[in-house]
C-alpha cells in the first residue's frame, strides 16, 4: 500500500461543527442512493439479488471519504483504483468522462471486480470521484465465471483492464468498450451491468453537485479535510485504548488447489501508543495457483479486522481511519504477491484467512469484541447451456451458506456466508434461482451439529443439494477452502464443522470434491454442499442449559451433542434431567 | 340527517369524526385504551351520541357507514404477543424464515440484534411435495405427513398455521389440500396459505408475509369479530369497514383473512387524511410528514394516489403486501442531542421518550433534546407549553444545553440549539427524499403536509431543504386520520404471477389472465357489499427489462381487452418510469412482465365540506402577544407576533416570521415564508415571492 502522506494537522473540532455534521450525513445518503440504483438496474443476479458490489466516493486527493454500501473486501482498495487513474491520466480528466479498471496489480482486486469511476467537477475543478466496484459473472480466462483453478498467471484469469477511459462527454466510447466485451463470455450482460454501474455513479455525481451548490467549494473541501481528521482521531483513540504490545495470529489455507501444501498467513500486530503496525513476516511465499493476494487486498482485510473489532460500527469509513494502521508484508509472499501471479481467490479464501489471522491476534486484547471463526467459501460456479433456452449461463452458488462465529454474549448468525463478506451477500430465493438456472433444489436447510459448540455457539451452516436438468451440460468449478481448516473456536469454544462438497452423493458416480478444482457433472447429476458452521466462543458447558435444551429441540444440535459436548441430559420430550446434567457439568 | 362515523385509534387518543351529508364535521376525542382498544372506541362514540342527543342505538343505527382504523395487528407484531404459530412448508426448506436470505442491515455490526423468527424451528415442518418452476407437480403431496404434523401441532398448543410451499404462486393445489387437512385436523385454528395471502414469486418474502398473517390473525379476528358483533347488537345496520395498509377500506371478514394487510392501518389512515385535505386545496401531489416524540414518518401521494411499496419490513419482519410506502427515522421531539467524544454533534438515535422526556419536562431528564432546542429558540412557548397544561423548567433546560452541548462546542446556547434544529431538519429532509427523490419524484413539485404537534415548527425548513414551495397544516390535524378514512374507497389488491415478454406478448393468453383476475377481484368487491355500478378495476403490471431482477409497477389501460397498441403504450410508460427512477432507459431491450395486479375499487360517496365563512375581524385581532424567536437567517433573535389559531379565519394572511399557536400544535412561519388561511381552515404556507 502506498504510503499515506503524514499530516501533522490534528482534529481540533470542526470550524463549523454544524455544517460538518450536515455534509458528513449527506455523503452517506448519497452513497446509499448509488447502491439502490445499482440493485434496481443491473441484470446479473450477482448484483440485483446478491449485492456483490460496492459504492464509494473519493475526494480530489484520491482519498475515500464515504463508503457505506457493499462488500467489505471492496473497502479501501477502491481507493487504489482511483489513484491508478489519477497517475495515468493526470490532467487529462474531464467532466463527462468515465473510467474503468480491473487489474489487480494496478489497483484492482481480482479481475472479476470491475471498478467504474466517474469524476465530479465543480467550478471547473475535479472535486470528487464516484466509484462503483462490482463482481461480474465472467471476464474471460480459462473457465467460465473466471475462477480458473489451474491458472498459474494472471493472464490465464481473464481480460486485464488498465486505467481506461470508456466514456467521453457522457457518451460511451464503443470501440474501447467492445475490446472488453469480446474478451468475456457474456458480452451483453457485462455491458448492461457496466451501464448500471455508470448510472449509479451518475446519481452520485448529481447529488454531490447539489451539495456543492449549497455549500460551495471551499466549505465543502474544508469539511472533507475535517471528516478525515475526525475519523483518524477516532481510530487513534481506539488504538490507544489497547495495551501496547506485540500480538500474533495465524490462519492456514488448505492449499492453492494445485498442490496439497498448506499456506500460512502469519500476522504480528504491534500496538504502540495510538498506532498499530501490522506485519505479515513468516507468511508463505506466493503460490503457483490463484490464492495470492496483492497488497491492496491484504490491506483491506486488515482494515476490516480493525473496523469490526477495534472500533464501533458508527465510525466513518474513510481514508482517515486507515492512517494510524501501518501494513507491511514480505514481497513475493502470499499476502503481497508479485505480478503476474494469479489472484482470483484473493477476495474470498485468502481474504477470509487474513481476516481470521488478524482477529486471532486481537482476540486476547479484545475478548469482548472479537468473534470466533466464520465460514470460508464453499460454493461453486456452475456453467453450461440452459436446455430450456439454449443460452449459456454462469451460476454462482449463493445458497447453502455457512455460519458466523459466536462472540461474547451472542451466538453466531446462521446462514450468513463467509467471513470476509460479513453477511454482505444476499442469498437469492430458491424460486428465482430455479427460474434463472436449469436445476431443481432438493434441500437448503441447517445442518445439525455444524455449529461450533460454545457458551455462545457458532451459527449453523446449511446443507444444500441441487440437481441439474438433463442436457444442461454442466461444468463446475470449486474455489473454496476450509475442507481441512474449520472455523476456529475461542476461549474454550469448539471449532465449527469443515466444508464438504460432493457430486452425486448417494448416487452412482459419487465423488467427494476438492475445495478447489474444475469437474464436469454427469448429465442430470447433483451437487451437494455442507458448509461449515461458525466456531464457538467460551466453554460449551457454561452455556445456559435451557438454551442447550432448545437448541436440541430445534435440531440445531443433536441430543448426543447436548449430552456429550454441553453436558445437558435430555429426556425423550426434551426435558432436562437436572441431576444428571448437574453431574455432567461439574465434571 | 345522514352521516358516517369514523374512529381512529392512535397511540394516545382515540378520535371519532362524524361527517354529515351536508359536509358538516364534528370531532370527538377520548384517551386510547391499549389493553382493549374497543373500550376507548366505545367511550368516544358514546360521547358523540350524547352530543347529537341520541342513545347509542339511535346513533349507530342512523349511520351509513362505520370506518375503523386499528393498530391491533401492528401492536401484536411489535410486542411479540401473537399466536403460537406452526408453519408447514416444502420438505428440505424449513429454515427459509430464519435464514432471512442471509441479509444483515448493518454488516459492520458483529453484534447486530436479529429478531427471532415468528415460528421457532421445531414448529417449522417440512412435508414431502414439490412443484417445478412452471408449477408442474414433480413430487406428489404426502398427506399422511400433514396429518402427523397436525398431531404435533396439537400437542404443542399451536393456534395458528401458516402454509407456504415452493412455487405455490403458480399452482396452489398442494397448499389448498394441506389447508383442508389442517382445518379438518385442527378445527378452530387460524390458517393462512401463501397462495391466498400473496401469490407471487420469491418464497422468503411470501412465506414471511404468510407467517405474519397467521401470527397476528387470531388476535385481530377476536378483536374485529367481537367489535363488529357488539356494534351490530348496539344498532349498527350498515357496513363496518377497516382501514388497510394500502389506504383503502375492507370489511372485517377480508381484514381477518388478510390480517397482514392491516399492519400499516394507522399510517395509511393518515395518508388518506392528507389526500382528503389536500384535495380540498386542489393539491394532488403531496408529501405527508408526521413528527412524533420518537420518530418521523414520511409518505408520498402522487396525483392523488398513495404511493405503495411491497418492500416493507415491520418490527424487523418482512411483509411484502402492498402497503403505504412509509419511511420512518428515529428523529422526533425526544431525540437526544449529544457531542461524541471527538466533537461531532449528533441528534439521536437515542430518545428521551416521554419518560424522563426532554430536560424541560423536569422529570429527571438531563439530556438536551430537539424539544429543548425548540424551546430555547423560542419556537415553543415556555409560558403556554401544551396549551399551558405543563409547567416546564426553562432554566434547567438552558443550563443542560450549555453543559452538554454548547459549552463543549464553544458555541452560545442559541447557536447550539440552532445547530440541533438544523441537523434534525436535515435528517427529516433526507427521509423525505427517500420517498420522493429516490423514487423518481421531484419534491419541488409537491406540497408538504405537516402533521403531529411539533412538525409545523420544522416544516418550512424541511421544505427549503428539499425545494418544496408549499406547506399545508391541515385544519383539525388531530382528527386527520379519522376524517380521511371516511373519504377513502374500498381497495382490494390482487396479484397474479404472469410471465410474458414484450415484444411478442401472447395477447390472448394475457387477456385471459386479466379476465380471470378481474373476475376474482369483482366477486370479492361484490361480497364486500359494494354495488356493481360503484366498482372500478385498476390494472397494473410489474415489469422489467429482460434479465433484470427488480420490477417497476406501471399502470395499464383498464376496462377493455389489451391490444397491440395498448402494449406499445405500456412499453412507453415503462421506459418513462425507468428513466424517471434510474435516470436511463433502453427502449431497444425487450421487457418481461412478472406480475399482473388488479386493484378492485369500490367507490364511496365523497363529501363536500362546508366552506368557512369569513370572519368579521382582521388577522391582527388574532395576535395574542409577541415573543422573541431565534432565526439562523438573522443569526439573532427577532420579536415576532404570536397568533391564536382559533381566531384566524379564511382569507387571513400572515407574513413570516410569525408564530401560530393552538393548544397542542405550534406553527412557526419562518422568515422566508407567508401563511394564509384557506376556505376550509387549513393553514397554507408559501415561500415568499
Amino acid at each position: 500500500m502506498s504510503a499515506t502522506p503524514e499530516r501533522k494537522k490534528e482534529f481540533e473540532g470542526a470550524k463549523d461543527p454544524i455544517t460538518f455534521a450536515v455534509i458528513y450525513n449527506r455523503l452517506l445518503t448519497v452513497n446509499r442512493e448509488m447502491g439502490i440504483t445499482m440493485i434496481n438496474t443491473s441484470i446479473s443476479p450477482i448484483f440485483a439479488e446478491v449485492h456483490d458490489f460496492s459504492c464509494a466516493i473519493c475526494d480530489w486527493d484520491c482519498r475515500i471519504v464515504s463508503q457505506v454500501d457493499g462488500v467489505p473486501s471492496h473497502t479501501a482498495s477502491a481507493m487504489e483504483s482511483v489513484k491508478a487513474v489519477a497517475r495515468y491520466f493526470g490532467e487529462d480528466i474531464h467532466p463527462g468522462d468515465v473510467f474503468v479498471l480491473n487489474d489487480p496489480y494496478m489497483g484492482g482486486t481480482h479481475l472479476q471486480d470491475v471498478t467504474i469511476m466517474k469524476p465530479v467537477f465543480f467550478n471547473g475543478r475535479l472535486q470528487f470521484i464516484a466509484i462503483n466496484r462490482a463482481h461480474h459473472g465472467d471476464v474471460g480466462g480459462m473457465e467460465p465465471g473466471s475462477y480458473c483453478p489451474s491458472a498459474t498467471e494472471l493472464f490465464h484469469e481473464g481480460v486485464r483492464i488498465p486505467p481506461l477511459r470508456i466514456y467521453k462527454d457522457n457518451t460511451p466510447i464503443d470501440d474501447v468498450i467492445n475490446m472488453i466485451r469480446v474478451n468475456t463470455r457474456m458480452p451483453d450482460d457485462i455491458w448492461v451491468d457496466m451501464k448500471a454501474q455508470v448510472a449509479s455513479c451518475s446519481v452520485g455525481e448529481k447529488r454531490i453537485l447539489e451539495m456543492m451548490e449549497k455549500y460551495g467549494e471551499q466549505k465543502t473541501r474544508e469539511t472533507i479535510e475535517d471528516i478525515h481528521l475526525y475519523a483518524e482521531r477516532r481510530m487513534r483513540d481506539e488504538i490507544a485504548k489497547l495495551p501496547d504490545g506485540v500480538y500474533t495470529g495465524q490462519a492456514t489455507l488448505d492449499s492453492d488447489g494445485l498442490s496439497d501444501t498448506p499456506l500460512d498467513i502469519k500476522v504480528t500486530i504491534t500496538v504502540k501508543g495510538e498506532e498499530a503496525y501490522v506485519d505479515f513476516a513468516g507468511s508463505s511465499p506466493q503460490c503457483a495457483g490463484p490464492s495470492n493476494s496483492p497488497i491492496a487486498n491484504t490491506a483491506t482485510c486488515v482494515y476490516v479486522a480493525f473496523l469490526t473489532t477495534v472500533t464501533t460500527p458508527d465510525i466513518p469509513h474513510n481514508e482517515g481511519v486507515y492512517r494510524p494502521i501501518h501494513i507491511t508484508a514480505p514481497e513475493g509472499s502470499i499476502v503481497n504477491s508479485d505480478f503476474p501471479a494469479p489472484v482470483a481467490y484473493c477476495t474470498l479464501d485468502t481474504a477470509c484467512a487474513i481476516l481470521e489471522a488478524c482477529w486471532m491476534a486481537l482476540a486476547d486484547i479484545l475478548p469482548d469484541r472479537v468473534p470466533s471463526g466464520w465460514n470460508r467459501w464453499n460454493g461453486p460456479t456452475v456453467t453450461g447451456v440452459d436446455p430450456r433456452s439454449e443460452n449459456f449461463y454462469v451460476m454462482f452458488g449463493f445458497n447453502g451458506f455457512g455460519g458466523a462465529g459466536g462472540a461474547r454474549g451472542a451466538d453466531g448468525r446462521p446462514y450468513i456466508g463467509d467471513g470476509i463478506d460479513l453477511g454482505g451477500l444476499i442469498a437469492p430465493n430458491i424460486e428465482t434461482n430455479e427460474v434463472d438456472y436449469p436445476h431443481i433444489t432438493e434441500f437448503n436447510e441447517f445442518t445439525t451439529d455444524s455449529c461450533g459448540a460454545g457458551e455462545y455457539r457458532g451459527g449453523s451452516g446449511a446443507q444444500y443439494r441441487i440437481r441439474f436438468y438433463e442436457g444442461a451440460a454442466t461444468d463446475l468449478v470449486m474455489f473454496g477452502d476450509g475442507r481441512i481448516n474449520p472455523p476456529y473456536g475461542l476461549f474454550g469454544g469448539k471449532p465449527g464443522s469443515c466444508n464438504m462438497a460432493y457430486i452425486n452423493q448417494g448416487l452412482q458416480g459419487e465423488r467427494l470434491l476438492a475445495a478447489k478444482g474444475a469437474v464436469s457433472l454427469p448429465d442430470g447429476g447433483t451437487f451437494t454442499s455442507y458448509p461449515s458452521g461458525g466456531g464457538g466462543w467460551g466453554e460449551p458447558k457454561k452455556r445456559d442449559a435451557e438454551a442447550v435444551r432448545m437448541d436440541a429441540k430445534n435440531g440445531y444440535i443433536s441430543r448426543e451433542a447436548a449430552l456429550e459436548v454441553y453436558g445437558v441430559a435430555l429426556d425423550g420430550a426434551y426435558a432436562i434431567d437436572e441431576a444428571k446434567t448437574k453431574a455432567l457439568r461439574r465434571a | 340527517m345522514r352521516y358516517r362515523i369514523g374512529v381512529d385509534i392512535g397511540g394516545t387518543f382515540t378520535d371519532c369524526v362524524v361527517i354529515s351529508d351536508n359536509g358538516a364535521i364534528h370531532t370527538f376525542k377520548e384517551l386510547s385504551t391499549p389493553e382493549d382498544q374497543s373500550i376507548g372506541l366505545y367511550n368516544v362514540i358514546k360521547k358523540a351520541a350524547e352530543f347529537f342527543g341520541l342513545d347509542l342505538n339511535g346513533f349507530l343505527g342512523g349511520a351509513d357507514l362505520f370506518a375503523h382504523g386499528t393498530t391491533v395487528a401492528t401492536n401484536t407484531l411489535l410486542t411479540g404477543t401473537g399466536a403460537k404459530t406452526g408453519l408447514i412448508l416444502t420438505k428440505g426448506f424449513r429454515d427459509t424464515l430464519e435464514m432471512r436470505r442471509a441479509h444483515k442491515d448493518n454488516i459492520w455490526d458483529l453484534f447486530l440484534y436479529t429478531p427471532a423468527p415468528l415460528v421457532p424451528r421445531y414448529l417449522r415442518c417440512g412435508v414431502t411435495e414439490r412443484l417445478d418452476y412452471l408449477g408442474r407437480e414433480v413430487v406428489p403431496l404426502n398427506e399422511e405427513e400433514v396429518i402427523g404434523i397436525c398431531a404435533d401441532f396439537r400437542k404443542e398448543g399451536v393456534t395458528a398455521v401458516a402454509i407456504c410451499t415452493l412455487f405455490s404462486y403458480l399452482n396452489a393445489a398442494h397448499e389448498k389440500r394441506i389447508r383442508e387437512i389442517v382445518e379438518r385436523e385442527l378445527p378452530g385454528v387460524f390458517v393462512s396459505h401463501s397462495g391466498e395471502v400473496l401469490p407471487q414469486i420469491r418464497e422468503y418474502e411470501r412465506q414471511s408475509t404468510t407467517v405474519a398473517n397467521a401470527y397476528v390473525g387470531p388476535k385481530l379476528t377476536v378483536y374485529l369479530r367481537n367489535l363488529e358483533q357488539k356494534l351490530k347488537s348496539d344498532g349498527l345496520k350498515k357496513a363496518f369497514y377497516v382501514v388497510a395498509s394500502n389506504g383503502g377500506m375492507m370489511t372485517a371478514d377480508t381484514a381477518i383473512r388478510h390480517a397482514s394487510a392491516t399492519l400499516l392501518s394507522g399510517p395509511a389512515a393518515g395518508a388518506t387524511g392528507a389526500v382528503f385535505f389536500a384535495g380540498l386545496t386542489g393539491s394532488r401531489n403531496l408529501i405527508l410528514m408526521d413528527m412524533g416524540g420518537t420518530s418521523f414518518d414520511v409518505s408520498l401521494i402522487n396525483d392523488g394516489e398513495i404511493s405503495l411499496s411491497t418492500e416493507g419490513e415491520i418490527a424487523g419482519y418482512r411483509v411484502a403486501k402492498p402497503m403505504i410506502d412509509i419511511h420512518t427515522i428515529g428523529a422526533g421531539g425526544g431525540s437526544v442531542a449529544w457531542i461524541d467524544k471527538w466533537g461531532m454533534l449528533k441528534v439521536g438515535p437515542e430518545s428521551a421518550y416521554s419518560n424522563p422526556g426532554p430536560v424541560c419536562y423536569d422529570r429527571g431528564g438531563e439530556k438536551p433534546t430537539v424539544t429543548d432546542a425548540n424551546l430555547l429558540l423560542g419556537y415553543l412557548n415556555k409560558d403556554f407549553f401544551l396549551g399551558g397544561e405543563m409547567q416546564i423548567n426553562y432554566d434547567k433546560c438552558r443550563a443542560m444545553m450549555q453543559e452538554k452541548v454548547a459549552g463543549r462546542m464553544g458555541l452560545s446556547v442559541e447557536k447550539a440549539a440552532a445547530g440541533i434544529f438544523r441537523i434534525v431538519n436535515q435528517s427529516m429532509a433526507d427521509a423525505t427524499k427517500v420517498v420522493s427523490v429516490q423514487k423518481g419524484y421531484d419534491p419541488r413539485e409537491f406540497a408538504l403536509v405537516s402533521a403531529g404537534g411539533a412538525c409545523s415548527i420544522h416544516a418550512c425548513k424541511i421544505a427549503e431543504e428539499v425545494g418544496a414551495k408549499q406547506v399545508i397544516v391541515p385544519m383539525a390535524a388531530s382528527v386527520f386520520c379519522a376524517l380521511g378514512m371516511l373519504e377513502s374507497d374500498i381497495r382490494l389488491d390482487n396479484v397474479r404471477s404472469f410471465s410474458g415478454v414484450i415484444p411478442g406478448l401472447d395477447l390472448d393468453g394475457f387477456n385471459a389472465v386479466i379476465a380471470s383476475t378481474e373476475k376474482t377481484a369483482l366477486a370479492e368487491l361484490l361480497s364486500e357489499g359494494v354495488q356493481r355500478e360503484d366498482v372500478s378495476l385498476e390494472r397494473y403490471l410489474d415489469i422489467r427489462y429482460v434479465g433484470q431482477h427488480h420490477e417497476v409497477t406501471v399502470p395499464m389501460p383498464s376496462g377493455r381487452a389489451i391490444t397491440a397498441e395498448h402494449v406499445e403504450e405500456i412499453a412507453a410508460t415503462f421506459h418513462a418510469a425507468h428513466e424517471r427512477l434510474y435516470s436511463y432507459s433502453t427502449p431497444e431491450t425487450p421487457m418481461e412482465i412478472v406480475n399482473l395486479r388488479v386493484t378492485g375499487v369500490g367507490h364511496v360517496a365523497k363529501t363536500t365540506l362546508e366552506k368557512q365563512a369569513a370572519g368579521s375581524h382582521s388577522e391582527s385581532e388574532a395576535i395574542k402577544n409577541e415573543r422573541e424567536l431565534y432565526f439562523e437567517e438573522y443569526g439573532d433573535w427577532r420579536r415576532v407576533p404570536v397568533y391564536d389559531r382559533g381566531k384566524l379565519y379564511v382569507g387571513h394572511k400572515i407574513a413570516g416570521p410569525a408564530v401560530i399557536e393552538e393548544r397542542i400544535t405550534t406553527v412557526v412561519v419562518h422568515p422566508n415564508w407567508n401563511a394564509r388561511i384557506d376556505e376550509f381552515g387549513n393553514i397554507v404556507m408559501e415561500v415568499k415571492a
